[in-house]
């Protein structure tokens, strides 16, 4: 079996100068630390728990990392070699689309995996707050594929031979028999972290080569969006105690209604 | 030349009509503004207004004739507003599940009920767990007081993502919305996305040892100060009280 996930490494926003924000026009995240996308980084520990549970039934079992680069400078290669330290068998460089046009990644994306088809596409939810989203419908679209949103969990089921996900939608958890080719978006997962390798495992990582792709080209036009500050900060009254006592004196006061 | 606006098709709920209108709108090859928050006009042309970059930034993405709109249902007070607006503009809003129907995939095994233990967003006071912390231990504290005291006890995405709470006590963006009279935040940095549903208490009170955290940016009140040493003495007063 063939696993494919979809992931973006981001700037980490709370990193960034609160200055930076004071001008939109002129963001610069380049001197930001650098991480996957949330989301995505709980994609890609599925993909290999995935993996893992098909080798242990004694099945094949391929990953592949495929990124649409980093429009915003974003581009860590350490972050990028881990994957082949987490056991990754290889990671894709896709060239970045622009920021705000959802479609043009999905289509780059779609493009790839026509060409290099697998039996399962991971991808989180959304990069992180503020992300659109859309990638995973528009690439399901796309590629004619079934969409499966809010994953937690996946494994393969060597008894009944299928790939199993367990979703968590309205309320309920759902267990489904995942049909081939499917784009399974990635939520609350039970696992939000890339796993942890051993440094001889990074050492090497280091060896290994990216594989690139040129995907058919994808013009969705899409304007970008005029950007802006909203000034909402409150006016915080700093308090200040004699002892640890005295603070949880006036917090249980306030609690209790009984204190302004 | 632009296209006349004449329709909008707009999905606003939960999780579920989220993915009907992301499924709808990429079926049609339509265009999908998701996670909006209001219409507004700016240099002649509507535009859809969302939080980008974390919540750092507000986005106005200009609007075509027939793009599909997506709210949250923890935005619906925006519902009012936008409806206003269009009706103004000659716009019709068309509801979307009235053009499709919940996203269901095939191959369903198993359904089970999540058993949520409480509504954050419906609680009048909420204890507020950050990684600040430090332990998992410590976060049971934290719940444990709580319960002694009536309150809910709400996490910031990280805590529930390090295994120390379970996911539907996240507030924020991607969690509960809070509209608590009293939320007091410990050991909370005060990311963006966090505050997002934390700042909707009435009253927020930070605890943080560091004076430069983003939070007391955001709240109402803040005490700089470990809140190991504030948690430890709340402990102690309730046990005297009891």
């Amino acid at each position: 079996m063939k696993i494919g996930v979809c992931f973006k490494i981001v700037p980490d926003y709370e990193t960034l100068l609160a200055e930076e924000w004071e001008n939109p026009n002129q963001l610069d995240f380049t001197y930001a630390k650098k991480m996957y996308g949330c989301f995505d980084e709980a994609a890609l520990e599925m993909g290999l728990r995935m993996a893992d549970s098909l080798k242990a039934a004694g099945q094949t079992a391929e990953t592949v990392a495929v990124t649409c680069g980093a429009p915003e400078g974003a581009v860590s290669e350490s972050l990028l070699r881990a994957l082949f330290a987490a056991g990754y068998d290889d990671v894709v460089l896709l060239p970045a689309c622009e920021s705000f046009v959802s479609r043009n990644t999905a289509k780059s994306l779609a493009s790839y995996f026509t060409e290099h088809p697998v039996d399962l596409i991971l991808t989180g939810r959304m990069v992180g707050p503020g992300d659109s989203g859309m990638v995973p419908a528009y690439l399901a679209g796309e590629l004619g594929a079934e969409l499966y949103p809010e994953a937690v969990s996946a494994s393969w089921n060597d008894a009944e031979s299928r790939a199993e996900i367990t979703c968590k939608e309205a309320g309920f958890l759902k267990q489904y028999a995942v049909s081939s080719g499917a784009v399974c978006t990635v939520g609350d997962a039970e696992a939000s972290y890339l796993r942890l390798f051993p440094l001889k495992a990074r050492m090497e990582a280091k060896k290994r080569v990216f594989s690139e792709y040129e995907p058919e080209k994808a013009d969705f036009a899409g304007e970008e969006p005029i950007l802006r500050m909203e000034k909402t900060e409150a006016e915080c009254s700093f308090l200040e105690y004699k002892s640890a006592e005295e603070t949880a004196g006036f917090l249980l006061g306030v609690l209790k209604g009984e204190t302004e | 030349m632009m296209n006349k606006m004449e329709c909008l098709t707009l999905f606003c709920g939960g999780l579920e009509v989220q993915t009907a209108g992301k499924v709808y709108a990429a079926a049609k090859g339509l265009t999908c503004h998701t996670d909006i928050i209001g219409l507004e006009m700016a240099d002649g042309k509507l535009h859809g207004k969302r939080k980008l970059y974390s919540t750092h930034l507000d986005g106005l993405f200009p609007l075509e004739n027939g793009d599909v709109l997506i709210l949250d249902e923890k935005k619906k007070d925006c519902l009012e507003e936008m409806a206003a607006m269009a009706t103004q503009l000659g716009i019709t809003l068309t509801d979307g599940m009235s053009l499709t129907a919940v996203h269901e995939p095939s191959g369903l095994l198993h359904t089970e009920e999540i058993v949520k233990t409480e509504d954050l967003s419906a609680a009048k006071l909420v204890l507020l767990g950050g990684k600040g912390l430090g332990t998992k231990a410590n976060f049971e504290r934290l719940e444990a007081l709580a319960e002694k005291l009536g309150a809910s006890c709400g996490c910031t995405r990280p805590v529930a993502m390090a295994g120390w709470a379970s996911y539907d006590k996240v507030v924020g963006l991607s969690g509960s919305i809070l509209g608590a009279d009293v939320c007091i935040a410990f050991g909370v940095s005060g990311a963006a996305p966090l505050m997002a549903g934390a700042t909707g208490a009435k009253r927020l009170i930070a605890v943080n040892n560091d004076p430069k955290a983003q939070i007391f940016g955001r709240c109402s009140e803040g005490i700089v100060a470990d809140c190991l040493e504030i948690l430890t003495a709340l402990e102690q007063q309730i046990e005297q009280e009891v």
